[in-house]
């Protein structure tokens, strides 16, 4: 079951970033932005409101975890200005290979707190596959 | 070229994000946590708008807008919502690998009926790139068996 969910969750991004670039070739980039986080926050507050959530106080949070917020929109901007351009699957693949390379340097190094579980050079070939992968995505 | 940078760096952001986004879920609730999440973006793309209020189109361009499209906001809190639902129930191999297959072949059909791109080198590109994870993932499985091995000979 969650499985399936995995795959949905998956297919559901797709098409999230597909409106947001649709919704960015009307209104360009920043209100797109703007309307996509707008609306998201309305949406977390009913949940809120319904789950009688008890909000926290935001001046106990540290400064850091507003980190996530700004990335957010760099995110979604960013991703608003490159699928006009190169398309929705280069832009998804392209993404999911700078995930791949942060999470594996996250790991390596031990970044924000996580256990350190170094690079195991097996790991190449994997990784030569997909960087061919991509390149034949952006080259051919 | 560039574009494809700024596709890279968006990957790197997502990452650093997922990090931040755990901890603070931890910290204060998953609601409380996607809450504070788009309050500070909602201020920041206000911010963004207000530096780059030149060139934001004219009122009657966002009035036409399609319904449709600003599902966009919506399936944002809803795939993150699933997403911290799937990653307690599933070895992480599987979200990786699952929702990138999701992923690639949405895009794929989101392009070929609505952008006109099909392109075959795309579709080869994402094959390999799954062979790819696959491959990763076998190497990091025989390390937690070898791993499970050694712990149970002590």
């Amino acid at each position: 079951m969650y499985k399936n969910l995995a795959l949905i969750n998956g297919i559901l991004l797709a098409i999230m970033v597909f409106f947001n670039g649709m919704l960015a070739n009307i209104t360009g980039p920043y209100i797109s932005t703007l309307i996509f986080h707008v609306l998201g926050f309305i949406v977390i507050m009913m949940i809120s409101l319904i789950k009688k959530n008890r909000l926290s106080n935001l001046k106990s949070i540290p400064l850091i975890f507003m980190l996530p917020g700004i990335f957010s929109v760099i995110t979604i901007f960013l991703n608003n200005i490159a699928i006009p351009q190169i398309g929705l699957t280069l832009a998804i693949g392209v993404t999911l290979f700078g995930q791949l390379v942060m999470s594996s340097l996250v790991e390596h190094l031990g970044l924000f707190g996580m256990p350190v579980n170094r690079f195991k050079k097996e790991k190449i070939l994997g990784f030569s596959i997909i960087s061919l992968g991509i390149i034949v995505m952006i080259t051919m | 070229m560039i574009y494809i940078g700024l596709s890279f760096l968006t990957g790197i952001t997502i990452v650093i994000n997922m990090m931040l986004n755990g901890k603070l879920a931890q910290k204060e609730g998953l609601i409380n946590g996607v809450m504070i999440n788009y309050f500070i973006a909602t201020l920041s793309s206000i911010a963004l708008c207000i530096i780059m209020i030149r060139s934001i189109p004219i009122y009657s361009a966002i009035r036409g807008i399609p319904l449709l499209y600003l599902l966009g906001g919506f399936m944002g809190v809803l795939t993150t919502y699933m997403f911290n639902v799937i990653v307690p129930n599933l070895p992480a191999v599987y979200v990786v690998i699952l929702r990138f297959i999701g992923q690639m072949l949405a895009s794929a059909m989101i392009d070929y009926i609505y952008l006109d791109i099909f392109s075959r080198s795309k579709i080869i590109g994402g094959i390999l790139f799954l062979l790819g994870l696959i491959a990763n993932a076998k190497v990091d499985r025989r390390y937690t068996e070898e791993n499970l091995q050694s712990s149970e000979d002590i």
